[in-house]
């Protein structure tokens, strides 16, 4: 019911949003300090520390349940968590910003299933992924520029779905749909990328691409990737997280982490 | 101003690209508009002469589909199932209602220049605070869109930015209109009761019983019928309308990629209960009563009704349901007063069975299988 004090809040639509400015002046994009979150006496994540440098590339691996999904919907806004704190940079304080807030401020998200806008087609699901301002008033208006339409060329190039791009989301394939997500994402210039599972149905060719992609953007994106496929994590050959009952770990590259004893015995059950 | 009008026209072949359902129900939209009055103003021997109360009729029926339409915006396109959309209808009546009470003057049943009757009735001395203004046309036309607006605004921010979705919102929305309906009942609200508000004379000084008044209230509904469908057809194509679809399909991803979900819903779904509160203005005129029974939630499910025979997500689908089932509505209570509800129950349930998309998807389905030009722009869902 804050929205009816704060009146400010109530027509934010018709205001165009000030983005604070990202301070990363300490070289890192994400902070996530002393979070636990509990569904009915389950602690799923449990006093998690995970820092996320600027332009990294970042895999997270973890036998179900280890809580990579919730601390994703943490950093999102889905999931709000009983105690913590979780910081895009210096300044902005993701707890206290809603899920279009945080997406607008340079987070994205690919979901482990994927879900694209089944009834519109490839283009137009990217055009709606789009950065730039998304309020009511605007979106109605709202006419394709020539230098927007390149753009979703170029990612409609990129994600390798240029000859899709008047099909129906709805009727690619489950590899396609992956990588239209990825576009999607791309669409929206984001910072920091969230990828849950983007090798999940994919062939073995598909997975190359993918790597190829994900590695590629890393530098000017930091991208955070959650998988279960180690031969994939292992062709990212980038620093790894592993999470444990909502707890890191261990943390290092993938020889280091497989070489830890714990993470055999949590993986190899001892 | 040449240049200007040209714009219109462009504006209006750009609204009805690729709407072929849309360009033959406005062609007939209009043919009829031009029609009507010609064949009104045959001499009443000859065959073709129409009638006054097939004029009134038709102009009712217009209303109804402009409500249709209002209905399929936030149903079809938004995924809001509205089970309360016919209180926004009645707020628009008994706004145009309380207009056409103040404009009895001292011709009621009781001569009472400063009250209507139901008030004299009741006893009152003054008139109640909130039916001062009605005297003008331009403040209750103000209100015909603002009752409904505010009140669509209102319980719309609280229902959207609480997440309330699907089925518990339908069920919301059932009971809004419910809740409006008792509350009208009563006589102390100062609408009439369970009388409402009738025994009308005129508007804007013509009377309601000329045939002319009548045949102005036919071409106003059917205007509006098509600055409905346009209006509707302008966002339906917009990107707004293509993020409505994504919130339809899918509320969490349109969030997650930055979209204000609640303030889009707000938005299209306050538009939409304004339409369907101009459809109610221009409904009472015609009927010449208001009363609380068009809160019945039966009502505002029946208009449910109509979008799925004729078929959602189309805007002439619901033009072409409300019109379908209220002609046969006609039809039957006249023929078989009984069996109305059977058959209206029975074709509902056909159509979901068979025709899952209405009658506009058959439509669509048979031009598909005749002309196969651009195959998989939009296949039929498996």
């Amino acid at each position: 019911m804050s929205g009816l004090v704060h009146r400010d809040k109530v027509f934010e639509f018709l205001v165009p949003r000030v983005v604070e400015d990202l301070d990363l002046s300490h070289g890192t994009v994400l902070y996530m300090e002393g979070v636990s979150v509990a569904f009915d006496g389950f602690k799923a994540i449990n006093d998690l520390n995970f820092y996320v440098d600027a332009g990294e590339l970042r895999c997270v691996i973890g036998p179900n349940g280890a809580g990579k999904t919730t601390m994703m919907d943490i950093i999102t806004g889905k999931t709000r968590p009983d105690r913590g704190q979780v910081w895009f940079g210096q300044r902005m304080n993701l707890l206290k910003m809603s899920e279009p807030e945080i997406a607008q401020v340079g987070i994205g998200r690919k979901f482990q299933k994927p879900t694209v806008f089944e009834q519109q087609s490839v283009f137009e699901n990217l055009e709606l992924a789009m950065a730039g301002p998304k309020g009511v008033w605007t979106t109605f208006r709202a006419r394709l520029s020539a230098e927007q339409r390149e753009r979703i060329d170029a990612v409609l190039e990129t994600i390798g779905l240029a000859d899709e791009a008047t099909r129906d989301a709805g009727a690619l394939s489950h590899g396609q749909k992956q990588w239209l997500e990825i576009g999607m994402l791309l669409m929206q210039n984001p910072l920091l990328l969230l990828v849950d599972e983007p090798a999940a149905g994919m062939t073995h060719q598909e997975m190359d691409r993918t790597v190829e992609l994900l590695t590629g953007l890393a530098g000017q994106h930091s991208v955070v990737v959650v998988e279960h496929d180690m031969d994939f994590v292992r062709a990212l050959n980038s620093r790894v997280t592993v999470l444990h009952q909502g707890h890191v770990l261990a943390e290092g590259n993938m020889d280091q982490v497989q070489a830890d004893p714990r993470v055999r015995e949590v993986y190899l059950g001892g | 101003m040449p240049a200007y009008s040209g714009g219109r026209v462009l504006l209006i072949a750009r609204l009805l690209k690729n709407d072929r359902g849309g360009q033959v129900f406005l062609a007939l939209l209009v043919a009829t508009l031009i029609a009507v009055p010609i064949l009104h103003a045959m001499p009443e021997a000859s065959p073709w002469h129409l009638p006054t109360y097939a004029v009134t009729l038709l102009g009712k029926y217009l209303t109804y589909a402009l409500l249709a339409i209002a209905v399929d915006l936030v149903w079809g396109y938004l995924g809001i199932l509205s089970l309360g959309h016919g209180a926004f209808f009645a707020l628009g009546g008994y706004a145009m209602g309380m207009y056409l009470m103040r404009q009895i003057g001292d011709r009621g049943v009781y001569g009472n220049p400063d009250l209507p009757d139901f008030m004299v009735f009741l006893n009152w001395h003054e008139l109640p605070w909130f039916w001062h203004g009605f005297d003008s046309f331009p403040f209750a036309l103000l209100m015909v869109g603002l009752a409904p607006g505010l009140l669509a605004f209102v319980f719309g921010f609280l229902a959207f930015r609480s997440r309330v979705t699907g089925v518990y919102l339908s069920i919301i929305t059932q009971a809004l209109t419910y809740a409006l309906m008792l509350a009208f009942f009563r006589n102390e609200m100062g609408f009439g009761g369970n009388n409402g508000l009738t025994d009308f004379k005129d508007i804007l000084g013509f009377s309601l019983q000329a045939d002319s008044t009548r045949i102005g209230l036919f071409l106003a509904s059917g205007i509006a019928l098509m600055l409905g469908y346009l209006s509707c057809r302008a966002i339906v194509i917009s990107r707004l309308g293509r993020v409505a679809a994504a919130i339809r399909d899918s509320e969490d991803r349109t969030r997650f990629i930055g979209y204000r979900v609640e303030y889009v819903k707000l938005a299209i779904f306050t538009f939409s209960a304004v339409l369907a509160g101009i459809a109610g203005a221009l409904y009472v005129p015609q009927v010449g009563i208001i009363n609380p029974s068009e809160f019945s939630p039966l009502n505002s499910i029946e208009i449910v009704i109509w979008v799925a025979l004729g078929g959602r997500a189309t805007l002439y689908g619901a033009v072409l349901g409300a019109l379908g089932v209220n002609y046969a509505k006609t039809v039957f209570t006249a023929a078989l007063p009984d069996a109305w509800l059977f058959a209206l129950g029975a074709m509902f349930v056909l159509v979901t069975l068979f025709l899952p998309r209405g009658v506009a998807g058959l439509l669509r389905r048979r031009k598909k299988a005749v002309v196969k030009v651009t195959p998989a722009v939009e296949e039929i869902a498996p």
